[in-house]
Parts: C-alpha cells; sequence; structure tokens
C-alpha cells in the first residue's frame, strides 16, 4: 500500500478528457509559426489563420503513439540515469527550481541580478544532496546576452553537474545548439536519442498559444528525440477558469496540442507532461504558489498523465518560506508530503524564491531538508503474509503485545520511520532550531567542499566552448 | 436614478449599466451628470471597497468593465454635443516586442479606464517603432511598457533609448512593468516610475499625472 492522492473519478477523468478534446476541435490553439502551421496541416488539423482546430481523431492518433516502453532521462554520471516509469510506485525525482533572474546572495541576503557563476555554485550543492535526482538551471546567467542564457544555462548545468538536466527552449536555434552541445558530450545523437542528458521544457502560452519560438523549438527538439516537457502554467481565474475542472480541461487541452505536435514530427519522440496550474491570488491576480488547489490540481494533473500513460512533472511545491521554527518546518514537510503523494514522476521547486522569480541557497537546502523529511509520509508499505502477521496475532491473542517478538525487531527499522521528526537530516545541525543559520551553514560548508572545476575532461570542456563560440556567432548574428 | 447606475457599476452589471444609461438618455438625462453623479461615485466606491479589502480584484475589474461600457455610450454622447469628460490623462500601454504575454497589461488598462485614464492599448508584441510612433501621433502623458520575459524586458530599455534620440522623451513619463522587472531595473534604464502590480499601477499613473 502507499499513499496516493486522487480525487478524480474515473468518469471524471474521462469528462475532462472529452471537454479537452471538444476544445481543441472547436476553440483550437493559436500557433505564431509558419512552418508548424504546415506540420499540423500535412498532419489533417484544420487552419484557419492562425488557429490550429484538431479533429478527435489526430490526438487521438497521437495518443495511440504514446510509446510503451519507459523513458530514460541519461545522466554524464550513469548512476543518476532516470527511468520514468509509473511513478504511483516511487516518490517524484526532484529538482531545483527555475529559471530565475534574481537570487538572495549567500553571504549578504542581498536580492541581486544572477550570473553564470552563481548558476556553477547551484550545480554544486545540487551535485552533492542526494535528494536532487535532476538538475534544472535554476538560475538564468544574466551577464551573457540574452539570446544565449538558455544555451549557456544548459552548457554550464552540464559542466558542473553528473546529474540530468532539464533546462528551458524558447528557440528553434536554441534548441539545435543545445543539442549539439549533448551530442558532442554522448559521442552522437543516436547515443544521446537512447540517453538524452538534457531534456527541454518549452512552454505552450495559457490559454492555447504556442508562440513562434516555443512552437518551433518543441518541433526541433521531437524531431530529434529528446524528450520535451511542454509546461502549461494556467492560472485558475485569470489564464483559464476559475473553476478547476475548467483549469484542468484547459491544461490537458494543452498537453494534447503538445503531444499532437511532437507526434506528427516524430512518431516515436517523448513527452513529458508539465503543468504547474494554479490559482490567482484575488488581490493581485498573481500566481498563488500558496494556495490550498494548487496540491489538487498537481493530483489531477497527474492522475491526466496516467489516465495517457505519461511520465510528468505536475508537482511543484514552492515553499519560498525560511520556517522560523521547528513547527513551521513541520508545516512545510507536510506541504511536501501532500503535494508528493500525487506522485507526479518528477518535481522541480527546490530553492524558488518570489514565484520563482529569485532563487536563493538557503532556500534550496531548506527545501531539501524538508523534502527528506517529507518521505516519512511517502513510503511503501507491502502487503502479504509476513507482513499480516496472523500467527503472531494469534500467538499475542486478545490483551497480549508485540514489544518482545522477533518479528517487531526485524520489521521496526523498515516499517517504522526512525528520525525524530524535527532533527535536522542534511543540515548541519549546530544552529538548530535557526533553520536560516543551519541553511547558510549548510551550503558554505558544501560550496567549501565541493570542487568548483569542471566535472567534465578539459578535451570535453573545450569542446562544449568551442561550440558555444560557433553558437553564438550563429545566434547573435556576429 | 444616478443611485441605479452607481449601484450597476459597482456590481459590475455591464448589461444593466447599458439599459440604465439608454433610458436615462432617452428621458433627457445629462451625459455629464450621469458621469459625474452616476458612474463616477460607482469607481470610485470599488475603488474603496477594494482598498478596504471588502472586495477582491477580480470584483474590482468587473466594475472596470461596466464602467467603460457606460464610457462607451456616454463619450459619444458628449462628443456630439461638444463636451468632454475630464480625463486624468493619455496613457498608451503595451508588451514589448517579442512578448505575448498580455493578461497583466490588460488589467491595467482597464482599470486605468475606469480611473478616468483615456487608455490607448496598443497590445502585444509591440515594436520599438510602434511605441515610437504613438507617442509622436497620441501625445500621451504616460506611456506604459509590460514585459514578462528577462529576454525582453531589454526592449523597455531601448524604447526609452530611442525616444531620448528623437527628442521625445521630457515630453512624457515612462512607467514600466512586469513579473521581472524590478525599480532597481527601472532606475538603470531611465524610466520614471515602476509598479509591481496593476493597483500599485493605477496609484503610480494617478501621482505621475498629478505632477504634470
Amino acid at each position: 500500500m502507499k499513499s496516493l492522492l486522487q480525487f478524480l473519478s474515473d468518469s471524471e477523468i474521462e469528462m475532462i478528457h472529452n471537454a479537452s478534446m471538444s476544445i481543441l476541435n472547436k476553440t483550437g490553439i493559436r500557433v505564431h509559426s509558419e512552418p508548424v502551421l504546415k506540420i499540423f496541416a500535412a498532419s489533417g488539423a484544420k487552419i484557419e489563420g492562425n488557429i490550429v482546430k484538431l479533429p478527435p481523431a489526430l490526438v487521438a492518433e497521437s495518443i495511440e503513439k504514446i510509446a510503451e516502453e519507459t523513458v530514460v532521462l541519461g545522466a554524464a554520471n550513469p548512476q543518476w540515469e532516470l527511468e520514468l516509469n509509473d511513478q504511483s510506485d516511487r516518490i517524484p525525482y526532484t529538482s531545483p527550481s527555475g529559471y530565475s533572474p534574481y537570487c538572495f546572495d549567500l553571504k549578504t541576503g542581498q536580492k541581486r541580478e544572477t550570473t553564470s557563476a552563481d548558476l556553477v555554485d547551484f550545480a554544486r550543492v545540487c551535485e552533492a544532496l542526494d535528494v536532487v535526482d535532476f538538475f534544472w538551471p535554476i538560475v538564468v546567467p544574466t551577464d551573457q546576452p540574452g539570446k544565449l542564457e538558455e544555451l549557456t544555462s544548459l552548457a554550464l548545468a552540464l559542466k558542473h553537474t553528473g546529474k540530468h538536466v532539464q533546462c528551458s527552449c524558447t528557440t528553434e536555434k536554441t534548441a539545435r545548439w543545445q543539442i549539439e552541445i549533448a551530442a558532442a558530450l554522448c559521442g552522437g545523437e543516436e547515443a544521446l536519442k537512447r540517453k538524452p542528458l538534457f531534456s527541454a521544457i518549452a512552454a505552450p502560452l495559457t490559454p492555447l498559444t504556442f508562440e513562434r519560438g516555443t512552437a518551433e523549438a518543441i518541433a526541433t527538439l521531437a524531431g530529434k528525440g529528446i524528450p520535451v516537457a511542454t509546461m502549461s502554467v494556467p492560472v485558475a481565474g485569470s489564464t483559464a477558469p476559475v473553476t478547476l475542472a475548467g483549469t484542468l480541461a484547459l491544461c490537458n487541452a494543452e498537453q494534447l496540442a503538445s503531444l499532437t505536435l511532437i507526434k506528427c514530427v516524430n512518431a516515436s519522440a517523448p513527452m513529458i507532461y508539465a503543468a504547474e496550474a494554479m490559482p490567482m491570488e484575488c488581490k493581485t491576480v498573481q500566481l498563488n504558489y500558496a494556495a490550498p488547489e494548487y496540491p489538487l490540481l498537481s493530483a489531477g494533473c497527474a492522475q491526466m498523465a496516467r489516465f495517457y500513460k505519461l511520465p510528468s512533472i505536475v508537482s511543484d511545491i514552492p515553499l519560498e518560506v525560511m520556517p522560523g521554527d521547528p513547527l513551521a518546518f513541520e508545516r512545510n514537510v507536510l506541504k511536501v508530503a501532500m503535494s508528493y503523494q500525487s506522485r507526479s514522476t518528477l518535481a522541480a521547486w527546490l530553492g524558488s524564491m518570489e514565484l520563482a522569480l529569485s532563487a536563493s541557497l538557503a532556500q534550496l537546502m531548506i527545501d531539501a531538508e524538508a523534502c527528506a523529511h517529507a518521505r516519512a509520509y511517502l513510503g511503501r508499505y507491502d502487503v502479504n503474509e509476513e507482513s499480516l502477521a496472523l500467527d503472531l496475532i494469534d500467538k499475542a491473542g486478545p490483551g497480549g503485545n508485540f514489544l518482545a517478538e522477533e518479528h517487531t525487531a526485524l520489521h521496526f527499522k523498515k516499517e517504522l520511520w526512525l528520525n525524530e521528526l524535527n532533527k535536522p537530516i542534511i543540515l548541519e545541525e549546530s544552529h538548530f532550531p535557526d533553520y536560516a543559520k543551519m541553511a547558510v551553514a549548510t551550503a558554505e560548508s558544501i560550496l567549501d567542499r565541493a570542487d568548483d572545476k569542471p566535472l567534465l575532461e578539459e578535451e570535453m570542456v573545450r569542446e562544449i566552448d568551442r561550440i558555444l563560440v560557433e553558437a553564438g556567432r550563429d545566434i547573435l548574428g556576429c | 436614478m444616478f443611485e441605479n447606475v452607481t449601484r450597476a457599476i459597482l456590481e459590475g452589471d455591464d448589461e444593466g449599466v447599458e439599459k440604465l444609461i439608454a433610458s436615462a438618455l432617452a428621458d433627457g438625462a445629462d451625459p455629464l451628470e450621469l458621469i459625474n453623479k452616476g458612474c463616477l461615485p460607482g469607481i470610485e466606491k470599488a475603488g474603496d471597497l477594494f482598498e478596504a479589502e471588502e472586495i477582491y480584484l477580480p470584483e474590482l475589474i468587473l466594475a472596470g468593465e461596466a464602467m467603460k461600457k457606460a464610457m462607451s455610450i456616454l463619450e459619444p454622447v458628449l462628443k456630439e454635443r461638444d463636451l468632454k469628460s475630464e480625463k486624468l490623462g493619455k496613457y498608451i500601454i503595451g508588451t514589448v516586442e517579442g512578448d505575448m504575454h498580455d493578461i497583466g497589461k490588460n488589467i491595467v488598462a482597464s482599470l486605468l479606464t475606469a480611473s478616468g485614464f483615456e487608455v490607448v492599448d496598443l497590445g502585444l508584441n509591440v515594436s520599438t517603432e510602434s511605441f515610437v510612433e504613438a507617442v509622436k501621433k497620441e501625445s500621451p502623458d504616460i506611456l506604459g511598457l509590460s514585459a514578462l520575459l528577462t529576454t525582453t524586458m531589454a526592449k523597455q530599455k531601448d524604447v526609452i533609448e530611442v525616444l531620448i534620440e528623437e527628442g521625445l522623451r521630457d515630453s512624457l513619463k515612462v512607467m514600466v512593468g512586469g513579473a521581472p522587472v524590478t525599480a532597481n531595473w527601472a532606475e538603470k534604464i531611465g524610466a520614471d516610475a515602476y509598479a509591481e502590480d496593476a493597483i500599485e499601477s493605477v496609484r503610480v499613473a494617478k501621482s505621475l499625472a498629478q505632477k504634470s
């Protein structure tokens, strides 16, 4: 048995699926790219200007093309390869958040624009944390030309972490050069396709819009078999209906549209169902990360993804708060536990501040600590002859006890969470219970220990840098 | 009669507003009085209730839409009679080039209109040249530039630079906003003001309008 948060019934899942199909057939999506419009047209979609209406048969065909084989996210360090199979059996693979142009300086606590050096520091810290399974280049290297930020992010991440990198991609050129860099590390495009060192976040613009760069990036990445997580960010009440079912239907429609595009380009290309669905904050109409509806929508999205047998990234839990005491920390843990019970395949949220516009190493440490503690609520308990313990119950009988039994001694360490609820697991204890001080001290300690040199061979670093120069000429036109 | 219009605005009932105003005009009501004694008290009350946290932003926006509806009926009537309603100023707004996000900009535009500004909304993905042409054509008091991406924020700086080159900079105030935009950025690029959200945008715009 395992904890799994599901709140849509089977018939409700069908209703949402049917609603999404209707949206795509009747309302359609707007696509701001001529080449991508042609892809849709050639596949049988109805094109009216830049509106694409997807007939149910075309979408159904795309769903049929979802491979049964497990999607594998490769990693330079094979220990961190991730198999994206049925996540109802394990907790989400976890990553830092992204992609923030500001950060809170670890030493001064002051907010400033982020740099390449910051991204390297985040990569180094995440490399050292077992709780981090893969890496979003959490901060944007704003010291680079804007058009090269995404490419540089991937390059720096691949240099400084052996874990799978999931970076953003918003143009066709960026996609091509990201593929070139990753292929150089793997030994070619075929090797990259088998075990992609990177996957990409390419986000439709809710509601129902694919900007030119994003649409073409999705097509380019799919063409080379790179997994794409086409992340919708519907905000109930502003960019999506205020009713949660309407938000799910709209979000699901965007995911199906993305799937259709991907499968029209390349039938075997993998897709990751991706969403960050939340309500608006009703006084400012901004994103409301703290809303109780966020984990409910996450659970709904995860159920829809499982319905299609797609891996998902739908359960981010941006805590964005430094707990002032152990009780406040426990609240963080419970939020993570609840959200993770949706069993999204992947989740990217550690270290986020200010609605993910800023990032913080201290916050990342706190979030990692909450994640480690949340595992207390996310175990899997086997139901079998041994665990049912019928003979033992019979032996103890009415009024008996189980304390001195071999069965208890044999199983208690596996069945029960033995960590004291507030005792730090990852954080250094020296400043307990000042979580802010513990977080800063631990991050500093990791940075002191972790090498700041690239993890790759010098030759490979030179090759990445050579490709970056060539890409710079191409993308910047100089 | 005026009270009914006020209530319809406050409740965001744009159908009700339409009927009431049409009926009032047919009965010979003065359009300026309808604005000053009917519409304005409604939108001002909505603003007060929002500040007092008794209504939420969606309700304020609905009241704003009802106000826009009222003005769309009454402005042509005023024009016919060679009358003018008082405006706080002319405000051009748009999302910069390469950026397709407009919901924040739309909310700001709606609230500005409701607050008494004449708003020229250029839409989204507006080129620098289009902004400058619009400034030349409309002679606004304020230009508002919205950007939601770090990669498009730079266009806010470009617009200001071209306004300087064309000798237009001193003729207006420039406000910037959008998720990644900060007060530091606004200062760095030479904007006159920055607002963190829609409500602050209106406050800042009113303050700029009073100073000029």
